[in-house]
């Protein structure tokens, strides 16, 4: 968020008006009083317009992007088993661990979709492109496992239920915040990154560490775990994906290249390998191979062959 | 007389609002002594709330523009000062004419982006009230009881999303990589903005 100094006291006040009004109780002093403020002065009106636009843009980007996860499974549950005998075997701690598995349910987005999930705990999951998680979501657990890809995790706080996310054979918990978890193509290659709030990771070796803001995990199929912290530059890149795009500091175009082969069907061939080590630094749109390659192509002084099929530098 | 009807506001929403940031930057330079530039984007909201009917306007972001000169010429002949204007300052925005511009277009995709950049720059608390307000349309009360809180914590929580919102939607920028260069660009003048602009551009390119 920009730090945007001493914001406008009448759009402050509307601010507190749009939340007061937002409620939906037809209390007649709160009522009058709003009316009279409104009517004290146009500008009151448009700061409460505009308010009210603010809030159907956000709707209607949301209803367009997000979809509602399905009941949880505790309903399920209650009907096959009915209430007494859920409760017999949570006492003997049998609930939770084997029998809520079943299959959870299955999110998975396609080559270069970014996709938001809402969960019914308040959690909401942002799916990078080509990637899969599945949930499963009671009383007593809130579960998800990263099968592919890459997602946004942001975690509603619920005393008591903690979130466990569990990527390979690596597994991560935290009870509020928004951690972003990587898989790689080297399967048992993931990262944690925690954006706010804090988390523990486990590596498959069994090594521990707990997170806070900003701390980038990378654990390997070596079980060893490497923690270090980034800036606020670094974390915006690595999150840039969100709105589409995808930022390079440095990176080789032989990786750049392989990260735009996540987002689109078009390969970037590197036709001289002089150039695979080149490094990259900017920010690109992700579904946008052709103008990435042609602004390689420029800064490097080579040729770019765009064909619908493919595109070849050098 | 309360807000704008759903349709309005959607309009508002899809038609107006994108073009805040680029009319800040606009007025910033051209706002006279003794008025806001927050002061003439009110209005003008409040203009354009009011309508009739915007079925006629066929540019948007020139109607926009167009208020908001009116609204600074008006405020100029009320202070007995000669506006100094000419229609080219107004050209040279590409507002002068009814038919829609380039600019009218707002990239859906841009705008998706820009809203997602907003709500996940919220804090915890406050983005999860709003966006079980906004998404699950629940009413505050029923969010209250999900999240454990009082109806009064839920009511500031999303007070408090609308006033993070209101100032970013007003400084522009769809996420943290963009908005401090763009938060900069709009108090300066109209033509340091064009050769921000550009100097972004250029920046994108690899080294």
């Amino acid at each position: 968020m920009p730090d945007a100094g001493k914001q406008n006291s009448i759009d402050a006040a509307a601010a507190v008006w749009f939340a007061r009004m937002d409620r939906g109780e037809a209390d007649p002093d709160v009522s009058a009083a709003f009316e009279r403020w409104l009517a004290a002065d146009v500008r009151h009106q448009g700061a409460y317009a505009r308010l009210c636009a603010i809030q159907a843009a956000m709707t209607e980007e949301s209803e367009g992007r997000t979809e509602l996860a399905p009941a949880p499974v505790h309903s399920r549950r209650r009907l096959l088993w009915g209430g007494g005998m859920a409760a017999g075997l949570a006492g003997l701690g049998l609930v939770g661990v084997g029998w809520v598995s079943g299959s959870g349910t299955a999110y998975a987005s396609g080559l270069g979709e970014v996709r938001i999930v809402q969960l019914e705990d308040g959690s909401s999951i942002t799916l990078n492109t080509q990637s899969r998680v599945r949930v499963w979501l009671d009383d007593h657990r809130r579960r998800a496992e990263l099968e592919a890809g890459e997602a946004i995790f942001n975690i509603a706080h619920r005393s008591g239920l903690p979130f466990d996310i569990k990527a390979g054979a690596t597994q991560i918990e935290t009870s509020a915040g928004s951690v972003a978890v990587r898989r790689f193509d080297e399967m048992s290659t993931v990262s944690l990154l925690v954006q706010e709030g804090s988390a523990s990771i486990r590596s498959e070796g069994g090594a521990t560490r707990a997170l806070g803001d900003g701390a980038l995990a990378r654990t390997d199929g070596s079980g060893r775990l490497d923690v270090s912290v980034v800036d606020a530059e670094d974390l915006a890149r690595r999150m840039a994906w969100r709105e589409g795009m995808i930022a390079f500091e440095g990176e080789s175009l032989q990786v750049a290249v392989a990260e735009f082969a996540r987002y689109s069907a078009v390969p970037i061939i590197i036709a001289d390998p002089a150039l695979e080590q080149r490094t990259i630094t900017g920010l690109f749109a992700a579904d946008d191979p052709a103008g990435f390659a042609r602004t390689v192509a420029m800064s490097f002084g080579v040729r770019a062959r765009i064909n619908p099929d493919a595109i070849r530098l050098g | 007389m309360r807000g704008p009807d759903p349709d309005r506001a959607r309009w508002l929403a899809s038609q107006i609002l994108p073009h805040e940031p680029q009319l800040r930057g606009w007025l910033a330079s051209r706002v006279p002594a003794n008025l806001e530039a927050d002061d003439v984007v009110q209005e003008a909201y409040a203009i354009l709330a009011a309508l009739e009917s915007v079925d006629h306007i066929r540019s948007p972001r020139n109607y926009l523009f167009q208020t908001a000169h009116s609204l600074i010429l008006r405020h100029l002949r009320r202070n007995r000062v000669v506006p100094f204007e000419t229609v080219a300052d107004m050209e040279r925005f590409g507002v002068t004419c009814d038919a829609p511009s380039a600019e009218d277009q707002v990239d859906a995709r841009q705008r998706l982006a820009w809203t997602r950049g907003l709500l996940a720059a919220l804090p915890g608390r406050c983005r999860e009230a709003f966006v079980l307000r906004t998404v699950l349309n629940l009413p505050q009360k029923e969010i209250a009881r999900r999240m454990g809180l009082s109806e009064s914590t839920v009511e500031k929580h999303i007070g408090k999303a609308m006033r993070r919102l209101s100032s970013a939607v007003a400084h522009g920028g769809i996420g943290t990589l963009h908005v401090s260069k763009g938060a900069q660009a709009q108090a300066g003048d109209a033509d340091k903005l064009a050769e921000e602009e550009s100097r972004r551009a250029r920046r994108r390119e690899t080294k």
